[in-house]
């Protein structure tokens, strides 16, 4: 079933999705081809959030924001490594890009509450506002049963059908105790989606809808090229050897390499972390448009998360490492390492990772990287942790009376242990933590619980000890194709590559350099999905 | 508190099948998701079961309690979770084929099969529950067997906690598929067993 289109697609995340939508919206025809099973890849499996600046529905809201503001914030925190045009092209397309999605294509949008930026406090930074996502999904509405069952679905949050804006309503996560779950469990039965599976839902619902070609199993293996121009690929399908051929252009839409155990070693100066995005985002497209001489931007490896894995779970046929970030951040907790010791503020997950994967060149070991988030009684009986439910005590999970026992329990020093507690409780009475500063930002403060003042992150630890061994997980990867502010993929001699475009994580971070935020990576799969599209419809077609 | 009953006719005698049934080591590796069980004594066992749980999977373990050893007529067990909320029973039941209609001759109260079971949902389940698991097992009917008897299988479970209506939502579309496959298999093998003129006893 080999076929030509105006624009073909490789990969079905936010990037892919949304260029199709674009393409069909603009009147021409597209093929998404995905190698996975399912459609969404690592997108559907995310937060589904998105990071867009100036967006009309934090302007309807009332909160001010500007391109210069939002240019200036990147530009100050980026370590010099952002490349101005792209960030300009990011920072001006991303608001026109959600705007298109919503008015052409019937993707809605909303803003949940009380989501500031990482860096809010800093030169253009904003405490809310600049965080998009979608409503809940109703996927027995929108979609047939066939298509129903090949919306990937993400193991993380499956079981959370609610939107952000819900959630933020309820409370957020410190109080899931308090959750309608009967009411959500029969969303589960009718089959709602939420998170990034919405968003990729509301995608793959109106591209259904117009008959627009997606194709799961469709492993593209090459880039075909004619004349030194990218006019097609060639697809490994259930069908054989397909060709696809493209008049306008190719995309690559195929996520970074986290998956790609090879690649991760080859190009990161880290110690090996553990995926938790889908196992399909193996580093395929990269490799595709190397063969072909694009140039590739090395940058500090990998979105770098703390994860934990509860023995036993997996997914995919293999452990399941969830996100250890917001149970970081309520009070009575903290992370040490083998020494007992706290190396980092653990309510920013970036310091704390950035810690863990410090090499010592004296010892010439990673002193943080086998680490232990240790919580209290007190934690344990209001917070949840995934599944484990505020007073749920599995077995897996190590506890102790005393920080001695405890150390003992997981081989920590005990003296450690027991001296950063009670260093920590001191000052943690009143509410402090001057080691770290937990607490300190709006960011950390927003995960924290607000009942607990007068600092939402921080009381001694009291009573019985509970610790859960932690993993150095990736969300994504930072390196990747040099791209320029049309989206097209730059040849490592300077020039684009006719034919030739890439969105999101499959692209260096050069729209942001060093700095990051959450729902950076969709944001930037769907503008730059949206700007390929319309430069490459500017060319003159093949043929 | 998501139930689920499947019926199927094993061409062998009802002692055959309880023969078989009776002895837990015989039929343990059929139960879906088996990864190993633990004889404590005559009434009590620990199992560890790969269980489906969505789109992720989990390793947990039951402890099962038999309450009921009325041979060769019924098994009746409880099971609970250890590290998990969830508490379950099932029944085997055996006995003469029921005539169509006649409720009094059938070996269970075995709940009719209708609603969601019989929707398009359940159906598309089952397609993608048996390709993700290739041991899967259709009824295999003798056509040579002696007289036929009849195996029931019932479950129930229900999960505690605040979480716990989500987690039934997530396990019902499994439990059916399971308890078919379970009785299938028993099926299957007491056939083989008793076509063969061997004892299925332990």
């Amino acid at each position: 079933m080999s076929g030509k289109y105006d624009i073909v697609i490789v990969g079905s995340g936010g990037g892919g999705l949304t260029a199709a939508l674009v393409a069909t919206s603009l009147g021409k025809s597209a093929v998404v081809l995905e190698k996975g099973p399912t459609i969404g890849g690592t997108f559907a499996y995310s937060t589904g959030l998105a990071w867009i600046p100036n967006n009309r529905h934090m302007q309807a809201a009332g909160i001010d924001d500007s391109v210069e503001e939002a240019c200036a914030h990147i530009r100050s925190l980026s370590g010099g490594r952002h490349d101005e045009a792209l960030l300009r092209s990011f920072v001006t397309n991303s608001s026109a890009a959600i705007a298109f999605l919503e008015d052409r294509c019937g993707v809605p949008f909303e803003m949940p509450d009380n989501f500031p930026d990482y860096y809010s406090e800093l030169e253009g930074g904003k405490v809310a506002g600049r965080h998009l996502s979608s409503p809940i999904f109703p996927a027995k509405e929108h979609l047939p049963d066939e298509w129903r069952s090949q919306l990937t679905n993400s193991p993380y949050y499956a079981m959370v059908p609610a939107s952000w804006k819900e959630i933020q309503g309820w409370g957020g996560f410190g109080t899931v105790a308090t959750w309608d779950w009967t009411m959500l469990a029969q969303r589960i039965r009718d089959d709602y989606r939420a998170f990034g599976s919405a968003v990729a839902g509301w995608m793959l619902a109106s591209l259904i809808r117009q008959n627009v070609a997606v194709r799961p199993h469709a492993d593209v293996r090459s880039l075909v090229v004619d004349a030194g121009r990218v006019v097609g690929v060639r697809a490994s399908t259930p069908a054989g050897d397909e060709l696809f051929e493209a008049r306008y252009g190719v995309i690559l839409a195929t996520g970074g390499y986290d998956g790609s155990e090879v690649l991760k070693r080859r190009w990161d100066p880290h110690p090996m972390t553990v995926r938790l995005g889908a196992p399909t985002v193996d580093g395929s497209g990269l490799v595709m448009a190397l063969e072909q001489g694009a140039a590739m931007a090395m940058f500090d490896g990998q979105l770098l998360v703390p994860a934990y894995n509860i023995p036993g779970e997996a997914a995919a046929d293999q452990p399941l490492y969830r996100l250890f970030i917001r149970e970081l951040c309520f009070p009575g907790s903290m992370v040490v390492n083998r020494r007992g010791k706290r190396f980092g503020d653990e309510t920013f997950y970036r310091d704390l990772c950035h810690e863990m994967v410090h090499f010592d060149p004296l010892s010439q070991e990673f002193p943080n990287l086998e680490s232990y988030f240790i919580c209290d009684q007190e934690w344990k009986d209001r917070y949840p942790l995934a599944s484990v439910m505020p007073g749920d005590v599995p077995g897996w999970m190590i506890s102790a009376d005393t920080p001695a026992e405890l150390a003992r329990k997981i081989d920590v020093d005990e003296d450690g242990l027991t001296e950063t507690i009670a260093t920590f409780n001191g000052p943690a009475s009143r509410g402090e933590d001057p080691a770290f500063g937990r607490g300190s930002t709006n960011h950390g403060r927003n995960g924290g619980d607000p009942s607990v003042q007068p600092n939402p992150c921080v009381r001694p630890l009291q009573g019985r000890l509970y610790a859960v061994r932690m993993a150095l997980g990736t969300a994504g990867t930072n390196s990747g194709l040099v791209i320029n502010h049309e989206a097209q993929v730059m040849h490592v001699r300077g020039d684009p590559i006719p034919g030739l475009y890439a969105a999101g994580n499959v692209a260096a971070n050069l729209a942001e350099g060093l700095w990051y935020n959450g729902g950076i990576s969709n944001a930037k799969g769907m503008t730059f999905g949206y700007i390929a599209v319309r430069n490459a419809l500017d060319a003159a077609p093949v043929g | 508190m998501p139930e689920v009953a499947y019926t199927t006719v094993v061409h062998a005698p009802q002692t055959a099948i309880w023969d078989f049934v009776k002895v837990m080591d015989n039929w343990a590796p059929y139960v879906t998701g088996y990864q190993s069980h633990e004889v404590i004594d005559d009434s009590d066992s620990i199992w560890t079961l790969k269980g489906d749980v969505g789109v992720l999977s989990r390793v947990v373990q039951f402890r099962v309690h038999i309450t009921e050893w009325a041979g060769p007529a019924r098994v009746a067990f409880t099971m609970s979770g250890i590290d998990e909320q969830t508490e379950g029973e099932g029944l085997f039941v055996m006995g003469p084929v029921a005539a169509e209609g006649d409720a009094a001759a059938g070996p269970a109260p075995v709940p009719p099969r209708k609603g969601w079971w019989q929707s398009l949902r359940s159906r598309v389940i089952l397609f993608f529950y048996r390709r993700s698991n290739p041991q899967q097992t259709e009824r295999i009917v003798s056509q040579t067997g002696p007289a036929a008897s009849q195996l029931a299988f019932t479950l129930r479970m229900k999960s505690g906690g605040v979480i716990g209506p989500v987690v039934d939502a997530m396990i019902e579309p499994m439990l059916a598929p399971a308890a078919e496959d379970l009785a299938n298999k028993i099926a299957n093998q007491v056939e083989r067993l008793a076509a063969h003129g061997e004892a299925s006893g332990g």
